[in-house]
């Protein structure tokens, strides 16, 4: 291979080799964009997503139910008093306040094969309330303020035993709506085509108990309390895809309850503003006063190369021995306990380097002899300082602590062990408190939602782009 | 017009030398303050715990009757993490810096700069968490075990450092002086071979500090490897494998651990520490080194 | 004859261990224009910043012997801020301070006193007006010092000093960075200003020197690198009648 060669071809894999870095990028906040914005989780539940709609009521809902719609078997839960809140539901931390038009009454009795509780009838002194209202109401009617009407679904996929027993170590999974129309309409035929046993499919209108009994791969799609007094025969279990969109004005506007399980972050992101604010206030006088030290008094010798090398190596130290040192001096020894300020003491420590090298920087580079003139004036030497240098380094100074803020706002392991982990707004210094990218941090490994996770880690890129772009946009303001 | 008291201005002129001395010297008393307390908390260690045995054992169970505390297993899983991910980084690190120092004014450098410096930005905990959706499930995938791996924090952290092995190198590279890159393109040479034979040997030992440099970020890393590492701590005997590195045992075990448990794991910090000063020498002598036979 | 502003008696100065200036004896009287020439390195911008005590800035100097202002020794009795307020120094490149002209003016001042708005105002726009730049920058006085050319910008530094009121200007080398025509400005400004102020300037310029001072003092350097001062006198003297063979080697440019 001639030299021109070899030359095209290192060139070339070079170039290839650079836009992998690219690639990855683009991979990594397309990926995470993705998860941020849109979740999509496979459900299972035991009704078809089909409206029957023969009884002659429908249910109502408040929005912050979440719900959209309601199963049969669910609002049996409900009207018998099983379930009393919607956590397991939809994740929203609120009592259910179950509501039945009286009109209605014996008809739903009668529908949910169950007796209704005479304290959810409806009466004119009942007050709707505005979360977490369920209203079963004769078709018709008008439901209160705030509640919206969600459909019903009622329909269970009936099949005999065999279908879905094991067999050969397979055992059919839960089916999708396709799938079933495919078994009404012929298109499959066997059951094996789902993962179950070497069957035919044999679909029956509104069979009955017998029928489904005896014919081996039988299916039909019953009413649900229908079904509910059938013996002997199986359903199966339909899944769907539950899609929306993951971060919502009212995730970023809720505060966060039961420690992240329920609610937004709203709460979690006042405390991550507390502490930045916090660490600016700290580490900017000490930061930007050694830099000053060293750029305008320190002499050239042993004591200034100690510094420096103190600053190089505290530069050098994890983040998580941060934490340990933090746990130690500021959560124990000064008795500040896991809190809103030994979380920020310890970080202001971790992002010294970064500020001290970035104004030193900046002070350097501004004219001395001006300062000489200031001097020859009569003006002290902090006077001078504070006069002459300072304003005049201010942008890189400033461009400086912008960055540091960004590092601090992406640190986890540092604050794991002073920052504390109450989700809740911190009252004062001393308060236990959760930050953002710790939240994410703690969410993972609780093992909470990862759709939570991914909403919170979207909102934390987005700062940092923002703090990182409004950095730049300074550099360039200086030039 | 009123007065201003000479006298006053003295008095903020020499407290404010003080302060900006004391300011001067935080970071150094903080170095050795930190120094001082893990050892502290550390050393106590070794009053039940044979060095040997921490050093050199690969038995860490501090919840059995007769607990032990080796970390023998964390050493080697935090080395191999870490050169794996150097390795992983160096081919595009290199491209890159090179790419940059060669190629500096066009269009694609303009993009390659501005991605490395968001990649940079990224915070730790959100490599994490794309690497527990992304790679753990691609390496379980490809290489079979449960994802949950050695080599999936390695993938993690080679992302991660390529900022930091990217920036050091390009400033070394683009250090070389023009004359001497002139003198190979003068003899006939083409970029390739001026690259290959005159700029990387003259940047050689800026670029090994970087590596080294990004070794100790790597060494370090705590939050990105927990979540993909797996964190079983026992004896990873392949890159497939669940293992624990130092910084995932500290973290993993301090919220519960007391007594002799939790003075090991500050000496598995005495550990780690040890390791980063040793790194950080080895910067200091290379660039040394290096200057002098520049 | 006119009073002696300055007396210094038997001033010797070190950087270190190396001696920068020997026993040096001066007269400086009030309301002449007094030059230090001499060739480089001599010592003669050093022993400026004696007179204002801006040697004190370095690290490592020690002075020995007496500078007497107005009878009071500089070095023991006087305070230093109030030192540089009465003896004002312009420096050899213009550095007007990053901030608007009023500014700059009202600095020195400012350190001192508290002034109302009227009262500086009139400071400023006298000062402006005495060194010469009023007239050319009134309607802009809060733009940036820095925005001026290199001549105004000297010039501003001129009025920033005389806006504290001082006694005694001290000049570094004022002209060199600057044109022809901005120096024979200031050249001319230096001579309407001693009928108010006592002016030292540092000139590597003779023919300035001869043209606008009154007094010259001629320094040399040793062969240990430690200046020294050969002869003072009026500048007419030391011009056409040098009393020492070395300044009349220098004058008529055998060396330096």
């Amino acid at each position: 291979m001639n030299r021109k060669t070899t030359n095209t071809l290192a060139l070339s894999i070079i170039k290839i080799l650079s836009a992998i870095t690219i690639a990855l990028l683009v991979i990594i906040l397309g990926y995470l964009i993705y998860r941020g914005v849109w979740y999509q989780n496979q459900k299972e539940g035991e009704v078809l997503p089909i409206t029957t709609s023969e009884e002659d009521f429908s249910l109502y809902a408040t929005k912050d139910t979440k719900l959209s719609f309601i199963s049969w078997y669910t609002l049996f839960s409900i009207a018998k008093g099983r379930e009393r809140t919607l956590r397991t539901l939809t994740q929203v931390n609120e009592k259910i306040h179950f509501y039945v038009d009286p009109e209605v009454k014996e008809e739903a009795e009668a529908y949910l094969l169950t007796p209704i509780k005479d304290t959810a009838l409806v009466n004119k002194d009942t007050t709707f309330e505005p979360k977490g209202g369920i209203y079963l109401l004769k078709k018709g009617k008008t439901p209160p303020h705030g509640y919206t009407s969600l459909p019903l679904y009622d329909t269970v996929v009936a099949v005999n035993n065999s279908v879905t027993t094991l067999f050969n170590n397979r055992k059919i999974g839960s089916v999708t709506e396709e799938q079933v129309k495919d078994l009404q309409n012929g298109t499959i035929t066997n059951w094996k085509t789902l993962g179950g046993p070497d069957e035919e499919v044999t679909f029956i209108d509104n069979a009955t108990n017998a029928q489904l009994q005896h014919t081996k791969g039988s299916v039909s799609i019953l009413n649900a309390n229908v079904f509910a007094e059938e013996h002997g025969i199986d359903h199966l279990s339909i899944s769907r895809v539950e899609k929306g969109l993951n971060i919502t004005w009212e995730y970023l506007t809720t505060n966060a309850e039961e420690s992240g399980a329920f609610g937004g972050i709203f709460s979690i992101l006042i405390n991550t503003l507390l502490m930045i604010l916090l660490v600016l206030f700290i580490a900017t006088p000490i930061g930007v006063g050694s830099a000053i030290y060293l750029s305008m008094y320190a002499k050239n010798g042993p004591f200034k190369s100690l510094i420096r090398s103190g600053i190089d190596v505290l530069a050098g130290v994890p983040s998580i021995i941060f934490g340990l040192f933090g746990m130690l001096v500021f959560v124990q020894l000064f008795h500040l306990s896991f809190s809103l300020i030994s979380g920020s003491l310890t970080l202001s420590l971790m992002i010294l380097p970064t500020i001290i090298r970035t104004s030193e920087e900046s002070i350097n580079s501004v004219d001395k002899n001006t300062v000489n003139a200031s001097r020859g004036l009569g003006a002290t030497k902090i006077e001078s300082i504070t006069s002459i240098v300072l304003p005049a380094a201010k942008k890189g100074i400033i461009t400086g602590l912008i960055l540091a803020m960004g590092r601090a706002l992406g640190e986890t392991a540092a604050l794991v062990f002073t920052i504390g982990s109450s989700t809740n707004i911190a009252t004062g210094l001393t308060s236990s408190s959760r930050v953002l990218a710790q939240h994410i941090y703690l969410t993972i490994i609780e093992g909470q939602s990862i759709d939570k996770a991914f909403a919170s880690a979207l909102i934390l890129i987005i700062l940092e782009l923002i703090i990182n772009s409004i950095a730049k946009k300074m550099l360039r303001g200086e030039k | 017009m009123k007065n201003k008291s000479i006298k006053m201005r003295k008095q903020i002129d020499t407290s404010s030398r003080y302060f900006l001395l004391l300011c001067g010297t935080i970071s150094v008393i903080t170095v050795l303050l930190i120094t001082i307390f893990i050892v502290q908390q550390g050393i106590p260690t070794f009053q039940t715990v044979s060095i040997k045995e921490f050093l050199f054992s690969t038995d860490w169970s501090p919840s059995k009757s007769v607990p032990h505390y080796g970390v023998a297993s964390f050493v080697i899983a935090s080395f191999e993490v870490t050169l794996l991910s150097v390795i992983f980084a160096i081919p595009i690190a290199l491209s890159c810096a090179i790419y940059l120092s060669e190629f500096a004014t066009g269009n694609f450098a303009k993009i390659l700069r501005s991605g490395i410096e968001l990649l940079a930005g990224i915070p730790s905990i959100i490599y994490g968490l794309f690497g527990i959706a992304v790679v753990v499930p691609f390496v379980r995938n490809t290489f079979g075990g449960n994802g949950f791996s050695l080599l999936s924090a390695a993938i993690i952290l080679a992302i991660m450092i390529l900022p930091t092995i990217i920036n050091f190198s390009e400033v070394t590279i683009r250090s070389v002086p023009r004359e001497t890159k002139n003198a190979s393109i003068a003899l006939g040479a083409t970029q390739w071979q001026t690259i290959k034979n005159v700029i990387i040997p003259s940047s050689i030992s800026g670029i090994v500090s970087s590596i080294i440099l990004a070794l100790g970020r790597a060494i370090g890393e705590t939050t990105a490897v927990v979540l993909v590492g797996g964190n079983a701590p026992i004896f990873a005997s392949s890159p497939i494998d669940m293992g624990r590195t130092l910084t995932m045992n500290i973290i993993t075990d301090m919220s519960y651990a007391s007594g002799v448990h939790m003075s090991a794991l500050f000496a598995t910090a005495m550990l780690l520490f040890f390791f980063i000063l040793l790194l950080n020498l080895i910067v200091v002598l290379v660039t040394r080194k290096g200057a002098i036979h520049e | 004859m006119g009073t002696n502003l300055f007396h210094v008696t038997n001033l010797n100065l070190w950087y270190g261990k190396q001696q920068a200036l020997k026993d040096v004896n001066m007269e400086i009287e009030k309301n002449k224009i007094t030059a230090f020439i001499g060739p480089s390195g001599c010592g003669k911008s050093t022993f400026l910043r004696v007179l204002n005590r801006m040697n004190d800035l370095i690290d490592d100097v020690t002075i020995t012997g007496e500078v007497l202002l107005n009878q009071t020794d500089i070095y023991k009795d006087v305070e230093i801020m109030n030192l540089r307020r009465d003896v004002g120094m312009v420096f050899q490149s213009p550095n007007p301070f990053p901030m608007s002209i009023y500014d700059n003016v009202a600095y020195g001042p400012r350190l001192f006193k508290k002034y109302r708005k009227a009262e500086m105002h009139e400071i400023v726009e006298r000062s402006l007006r005495q060194a010469s730049l009023w007239d050319e920058i009134k309607d802009r006085l809060h733009t940036n010092g820095l925005a001026l050319s290199g001549g105004q910008q000297q010039r501003l530094c001129l009025a920033r000093t005389l806006a504290t009121n001082p006694q005694v200007i001290l000049m570094d080398e004022p002209t060199s960075a600057l044109d022809p025509i901005s120096t024979s400005r200031i050249e001319e400004l230096m001579i309407e200003l001693k009928k108010e102020y006592s002016i030292v300037i540092v000139t590597h310029n003779m023919q300035q020197a001869s043209r606008i001072s009154d007094t010259t003092s001629f320094f040399m350097i040793d062969h240990n690198r430690c200046g020294f001062l050969v002869e003072s006198g009026e500048t007419k003297d030391i011009f056409f009648k040098p009393r020492d063979s070395r300044t009349e080697d220098y004058i008529s440019g055998k060396f330096g």
